[in-house]
């Protein structure tokens, strides 16, 4: 045990941040993720902290080339996140976001599965939390979704990892792709935090209800958690091929028909984190090197244009396209940072979606999966459909004047965003500083063929042409739109109603049972003589050997008291 | 000249140089052989993706929303 835990200065900061005053706790929140980004920048490959627990010998600490690349971009994601939310007063905020990012690092760097369950089960606390501090009646309603949510996956993977222990005994963090009802029960766990339609709603209906800084944090870690530990234990499994390829579209058709921005970019977390999915599937080195870089540059370009659209409602108050426009003018360094991030996820070339994006479709290609490869171009341009320009038209365009008040981002947040933007393009432009990283060395692609890049510009370049051919049609609409989300929603509502009066009336005739069970009861105490009868007999009288009794009673004890006096007497 | 006029004529460029240099060297699929192939994708894939999404769902799963308005000072 001679390794600092990464963990460790989050999950102390967090402790110690309701004794700070208010700045300490933004400087706290700022510098405990610096401290973590260091210590997982120099922790050693190799099993660190281990113990017995339960007669099983639990690894808190294992770091390997996958731990190293997710540990590392979460603790940067906690760090621009906390820039971000420089302005936050609320300690409970800022400790549940520190809680949050802790859990996530502590499941990447969980050697076996109880271990990693235990962090699994902090990160979905903590980030209902966040939800909840949205503090509007509909982030109570999505939190309390969210939570049931996820601690039922919590209950499903407890069952699995308990079927792993009962089968086999072994309790490292492996893999588990070995077929059972206990490895597919964690499958479908893992499936709910990855957002694997149709156990993604949970996802589109809490993040657009958590607070500014609240829904930056919950953009980065459930759902590249989930994917880390897909990788770690799933890795090849057919299944999640079709799966990803699957959610791959289907987030960016729901995207196409959205008006809240913040919803519209959570469909497009489904839709991202389906490449990651279908990568982890596909299995292949160059695959999975491919999700885990999607992993990384999503963390990166989708906080990013959390965080400008977080900025645009923190300044507006609005987040509904159809309440926005013409905001290029008050806040213009947004839509710039805005813009590297909508285009990042859209796979320009010489910006990181780009690379990334490419790593898994070739590894698709590779694996001569010729529908996941459509499906997953196709999920390209409906990114760049709505991600890249759809919103930015209808938030920063679209208006001569600004439809609403605002003014430009402030300065940490600007700072936050400007930091993401810079790593998209670092890695964007020079990819080996990613490919070094990568869990499977050694990385010789090249992404910058003259074909692929003509093929992704032209691709973009006629999505454009469309979006102007259809912009009455794109046109955003107040509303909402129905997930699956409904089919469980309206059924436990009326469950719920159901169950409350029916549970009222058995509560009310167990009540009446002990009021009559309690009067008896007093009845037969005050005349023993009526037991079993229904009424007292009349001439029993409860007050009538009262007097002989309590003289009985003092003679007793005046006797005890005197002997103890004598005994103390004679030993004095 | 309008953006749009600009758009078009780069997006004509690109078909061009599409055509004249981006050949795949290792198509692994037979679609990958059709020169300007981006072209018929993003085209076609976007309008695809509107009437999915706009004409055939939306008219199916868009709800006038009385429950959630916007959120003035949630933040």
């Amino acid at each position: 045990m001679n390794a600092v835990s990464p963990v460790l200065p989050m999950l102390v900061a967090a402790l110690l941040l309701p004794t700070l005053p208010a700045n300490g706790r933004r400087l706290a929140c700022v510098a405990a993720p610096l401290a973590s980004l260091y210590l997982a920048f120099v922790l050693p490959e190799g099993a660190w902290w281990s113990l017995s627990f339960l007669g099983y010998e639990v690894e808190l600490l294992r770091c390997d080339r996958l731990s190293r690349i997710f540990a590392l971009t979460f603790a940067l994601a906690a760090v621009v996140a906390n820039l971000y939310g420089w302005y936050r007063e609320r300690c409970g905020e800022q400790i549940a976001a520190l809680l949050y990012a802790s859990g996530a690092m502590a499941v990447v760097y969980a050697g076996d599965l109880l271990s990693m369950l235990v962090a699994w089960e902090i990160m979905a606390v903590a980030s209902a939390v966040l939800v909840f501090k949205g503090q509007s009646a509909a982030a109570i309603a999505a939190g309390q979704r969210y939570l049931l949510m996820h601690l039922a996956a919590g209950g499903v993977m407890l069952l699995g990892v308990a079927g792993v222990l009962a089968d086999d005994g072994a309790i490292g963090f492996g893999r588990l792709a070995s077929g059972g009802w206990a490895t597919y029960a964690i499958l479908a766990a893992l499936c709910v935090n990855a957002a694997v339609p149709p156990l993604h709603a949970w996802l589109s209906d809490a993040y657009p209800e958590a607070s500014v800084s609240g829904s930056v944090f919950l953009s980065a870690f459930t759902t590249k958690a989930a994917v880390y530990c897909l990788a770690r234990g799933f890795a090849g499994e057919e299944l999640l091929i079709w799966a990803g390829a699957g959610m791959a579209l289907y987030g960016v058709v729901f995207a196409t028909m959205e008006d809240d921005m913040r919803r519209l970019l959570s469909y497009h977390i489904v839709s991202q984190v389906g490449y990651m999915v279908c990568g982890i599937g596909i299995g292949s080195a160059l695959a999975l090197n491919g999700a885990v870089a999607h992993a990384v540059c999503n963390l990166l370009y989708k906080t990013l244009l959390f965080m400008a659209v977080g900025a645009v409602i923190y300044r507006t108050g609005r987040r509904r396209l159809s309440e926005l426009g013409g905001i290029r003018a008050t806040m213009p360094l947004t839509l710039l940072l805005y813009m590297v991030g909508g285009l990042a996820i859209s796979g320009l070339p010489l910006l990181n979606g780009f690379v990334s994006k490419s790593l898994v479709l070739s590894g698709a290609a590779d694996a001569h999966l010729a529908g996941v490869v459509l499906l997953l171009n196709l999920a390209s341009v409906g990114t760049f459909l709505s991600v890249g320009l759809k919103l930015p038209f209808f938030a920063w365009w679209n208006a001569a004047e600004p439809a609403v008040d605002g003014d430009e981002a402030p300065p940490s947040m600007l700072v936050a965003m400007a930091i993401l933007a810079l790593l998209c393009v670092v890695t964007g432009v020079y990819p080996r500083a990613l490919y070094d990283l990568l869990p499977l060395q050694p990385v010789s692609y090249d992404p910058f063929t003259e074909y692929h890049v003509f093929e992704v510009l032209l691709a973009m370049a006629f999505c454009g042409i469309v979006f102007w051919q259809a912009l009455v049609r794109l046109t955003p609409h107040a509303g909402r739109t129905l997930d699956f989300d409904e089919i469980y929603r309206r059924p436990s509502r009326w469950l719920a109603t159901g169950a409350s009066v029916r549970l009222d009336g058995v509560a009310n005739w167990l009540g009446n049972c002990i009021g009559a069970w309690r009067t008896a009861v007093v009845s037969w105490a005050k005349d023993p003589t009526s037991f079993g009868d229904d009424e007292q007999k009349g001439w029993y009288d409860e007050n009538a050997k009262r007097p002989p009794v309590g003289a009985l009673l003092t003679l007793i004890l005046a006797t005890l008291v005197a002997l103890a006096a004598v005994m103390f007497a004679a030993r004095a | 000249m309008s953006w749009k006029w600009v758009m078009l004529s780069a997006a004509g460029a690109l078909v061009v140089a599409g055509a004249l240099f981006g050949r795949n060297p290792h198509p692994h699929m037979w679609w990958e052989t059709i020169p300007a192939y981006g072209a018929a994708i993003g085209y076609g894939g976007a309008w695809v993706l509107i009437i999915l999404a706009k004409s055939i769902l939306a008219p199916l799963l868009r709800r006038d929303d009385q429950a959630a308005p916007h959120t003035e000072g949630e933040v």
